[in-house]
């Protein structure tokens, strides 16, 4: 399990280095080698994931020609909710009898979870992360504009040791203006199209796309700015124990779908700061600082 | 008002850091015992345990603190090899001289192990067991552990035995790490 506090902090900060040992990872997974280890993870996925489909856009004003760029850091917070802090395990093996327990998930408490078999023998469940936040800080670049559509990208490299390998993030995403096809005057519409990969070395990867129609409305130095969207997320764990050649091959879809998404941002000059929250089955904080040019002044000046 | 704004934010960002946090953590090893009997009637066999390799297999971290051992579960297996007459055998086990479960039948398999739960576990011999794995991780005393089995031919006494069996011993050591970890 200790591999999953490095990787815990590695999806939260991204790029820090940090040590990691095969043993740390083989210490979880001589326990969680099947369905409860799925359901230990499975929150892990569902956080993850609405933060990689975070932190794209603050407005939804496009220039229909012109230059127009952003760069800057989105930070994103998943809030764990306290119903993904446990799940119902299984004991596995030749413990016996066969019990259940609620037990840690990965965010739970990291109290260990022993229940007692015959004989005075005990059933180990490994204790969690005891987190109610889950962060991923992400650098974003927007250029646009042709036609009226802006493309976004993001990338984050690190290399953390022969024994794990790269770390590494890449995104994309396109958005059109419909303020091209619609009598819309500073109200402001757009749909966009997002894709983010995350991957770990050969152990981790994560992929997110999210569809959505943003709109925004600018008044003095704020934007006020939301969307509705549709969003995937996958998050796959593979790994094979040194001890006996077992395998770990977790392949998890996030538990997200429709999500709703209302925001601020404060344009201080070339200075952008915005902050959204999103609603959906996970919940979400963003908090955004950039330098943005082309992206409001025309908008202010209107 | 903007600058002081913008610079509370900052502040706020920035602020976040680490700190030291105690995770606990679980690992899990199977301590397979193996004996080989090639006999008629009783046999009487021991399969000795030395601290260090327990420990080599176990390999946790230098900075471990170790919290609690446990013995999750154990399993038995029966191979036939040539020459065997007898169907079953019957066994007793003790671990440190005292047993920790006796007469349990387990039938003889051709070709490979098939492993069954040890039923009837005797809790005075679970815990002397666990006893001594618990000092092996923390100090390595005692240096070895001798696991004696013992046994006859079942349900006829006496027949020719070739067999091996086997008996998994599954060990779950409780261990904290002390981590620097973001603060969240």
């Amino acid at each position: 399990m200790r591999f999953f506090a490095t990787l815990i902090v590695l999806l939260c900060i991204s790029l820090s280095a940090v040590n990691l040992r095969a043993q740390d990872f083989e210490d979880f997974i001589s326990k969680y080698t099947d369905a409860n280890g799925k359901a230990y993870m499975q929150p892990l996925a569902d956080a993850f994931g609405a933060n990689l489909n975070s932190g794209l856009y603050h407005s939804a004003y496009i220039k229909d020609q012109g230059f127009q760029l952003y760069l800057g850091i989105s930070v994103m917070n998943a809030f764990i909710p306290e119903s993904n802090k446990t799940f119902l395990g299984n004991t596995q093996g030749f413990f016996n009898p066969e019990q259940s327990a609620t037990v840690p998930t990965i965010f739970g408490s990291s109290q260990v979870v022993a229940i007692e078999g015959d004989g005075e023998t005990y059933y180990a469940f490994p204790g969690g992360l005891d987190l109610d936040n889950l962060p991923l800080a992400v650098p974003n670049l927007t250029v646009g504009s042709l036609l009226g559509s802006d493309l976004t990208l993001r990338w984050a490299a690190y290399d953390i040791g022969e024994e794990v390998g790269k770390v590494q993030l890449f995104g994309w995403g396109v958005r059109h203006s419909l303020n091209r096809y619609l009598p819309l005057e500073s109200f402001h519409l757009a749909v966009g199209y997002y894709m983010q990969q995350f991957s770990v070395g050969d152990v981790v990867d994560a992929d997110g796309w999210l569809a959505n129609l943003q709109a925004s409305y600018p008044w003095r130095f704020i934007t006020f700015y939301g969307a509705v969207g549709y969003e995937n997320s996958t998050l796959d764990i593979r790994y094979t124990y040194e001890g006996d050649d077992s395998t770990i091959d977790f392949d998890m879809a996030g538990n997200n779908s429709l999500r709703a998404t209302l925001g601020l941002t404060f344009n201080l000059g070339p200075v952008k700061l915005h902050t959204d929250y999103t609603l959906a089955n996970q919940q979400l904080l963003t908090l955004g600082l950039g330098l943005g040019f082309g992206e409001t002044v025309k908008m202010l000046e209107e | 008002m903007k600058a002081k704004f913008l610079a509370l934010v900052l502040g706020a960002v920035l602020l976040a850091g680490c700190e030291d946090r105690t995770f606990e953590y679980v690992a899990t090893v199977s301590q397979s015992l193996d004996y080989t009997v090639d006999q008629e009637g009783a046999f009487d066999q021991t399969y000795t345990v030395v601290a260090n390799s327990f420990n080599d297999e176990l390999d946790l971290p230098d900075d471990a603190i170790i919290g609690d051992v446990f013995i999750e579960a154990l399993s038995v297996g029966v191979k036939e090899l040539s020459g065997n007459e007898a169907s079953a055998v019957k066994l007793t086990g003790s671990a440190g001289g005292i047993n920790f479960v006796e007469d349990l039948v387990v039938d003889v398999a051709t070709g490979t192990y098939e492993f069954t739960v040890m039923a009837g576990l005797i809790e005075e011999g679970i815990r002397r067991m666990r006893d001594d794995l618990m000092g092996i991780v923390e100090s390595g005393n005692p240096p070895s552990i001798v696991f004696r089995l013992q046994g006859d031919s079942d349900p006829v006494a006496g027949q020719r035995l070739n067999v091996d069996v086997r008996i998994d011993v599954t060990v779950t050591v409780l261990y904290a790490v002390e981590t620097e970890f973001p603060a969240l």
